[in-house]
């Protein structure tokens, strides 16, 4: 319910909708801090929790601060009761708290800035060498929807990200899981180092064949 | 260096050189053609092999120019 003693109709039309706005705003916000108040001193923990379910996304996992000894930043009540020692909070390894956590934006839910993390992580552990543009296209794309496919609410920015970096002038590679920027010079060296290796793979399996022959047919002999 | 492992193992080490600045231009040049032209006896060899397993016990004479 809007309450001032600001007479709004001498006033312009626009500075008038946005004086209501702002005092809209902060009503609510004062209420919502009066409801929380009210609940955290003499509502049940159900009551608790069941508000605290009303101010997040469905499904996601909510626990009391006091079952956590370590201060946790992921708050749900408004900041003037983050030290109420009945508050409830998003539980601790959450993905919804990791997604928090790793947001691009600052109060962000969107899962984005953490499958990128994943993402990061994954590229990393695969310790994979691409020096062919087409290779590395194919496999960053590939591990990306690996990651994305197991979320929901995954959007652009995500795939902003997961592009392959590039600066002018020089040539990325892959290499052992970490990007590499060369010049054109040692780009070819390494292009020509990666096919020898290939190519010596591919003889070592076909002198690996010719021994296994050679001993097949001295069994046969003997 | 006595078999392809280790000549593969070789190169992936001079790649890394190259992608943290050890290795210079001019050395990873070098190193590159040298492996070239190792794989190309190595698979010289392999030839050869395949070719004598396939003649069965039968040899070829060498080619006289005379």
């Amino acid at each position: 319910m809007l309450s001032t003693s600001i007479d709004l109709t001498t006033l312009p039309g626009d500075l008038v909708s946005k004086l209501v706005s702002t005092i809209d705003l902060y009503e609510r916000k004062e209420t919502k801090v009066r409801s929380w108040e009210e609940v955290l001193d003499h509502g049940t923990d159900e009551e608790i929790l069941a508000m605290a379910a009303s101010e997040c996304d469905k499904d996601t996992p909510i626990s009391f601060a006091r079952n956590y000894e370590s201060n946790w930043d992921r708050e749900i009540v408004p900041y003037h009761l983050q030290t109420h020692p009945r508050r409830p909070v998003i539980m601790r390894g959450a993905l919804k708290v990791c997604y928090m956590n790793h947001s691009f934006s600052a109060r962000g839910f969107s899962p984005n800035g953490w499958l990128f993390e994943v993402y990061k992580r994954a590229l990393r552990m695969s310790k994979k060498t691409l020096i062919d543009w087409e290779e590395i296209l194919d496999f960053t794309e590939e591990l990306a929807r690996d990651v994305a496919v197991r979320h929901s609410h995954v959007s652009y920015h995500f795939w902003q990200h997961v592009k392959v970096p590039s600066d002018n002038g020089f040539v990325t590679v892959l290499m052992q899981g970490r990007w590499v920027m060369l010049d054109t010079e040692q780009y070819r060296n390494v292009a020509m180092m990666h096919k020898v290796i290939r190519k010596a793979e591919k003889l070592a399996d076909r002198l690996t064949m010719l021994k296994q022959a050679k001993k097949e047919r001295a069994d046969g002999n003997a | 260096m006595n078999n392809t492992r280790e000549l593969r193992a070789f190169l992936v080490e001079q790649m890394q050189g190259v992608s943290t600045g050890k290795v210079n231009s001019e050395k990873a040049k070098s190193i590159s053609n040298l492996a070239q032209q190792i794989y190309n006896t190595l698979n010289i060899e392999v030839k050869m092999a395949l070719s004598k397993a396939k003649l069965n016990g039968q040899t070829l004479d060498a080619i006289d120019f005379y």
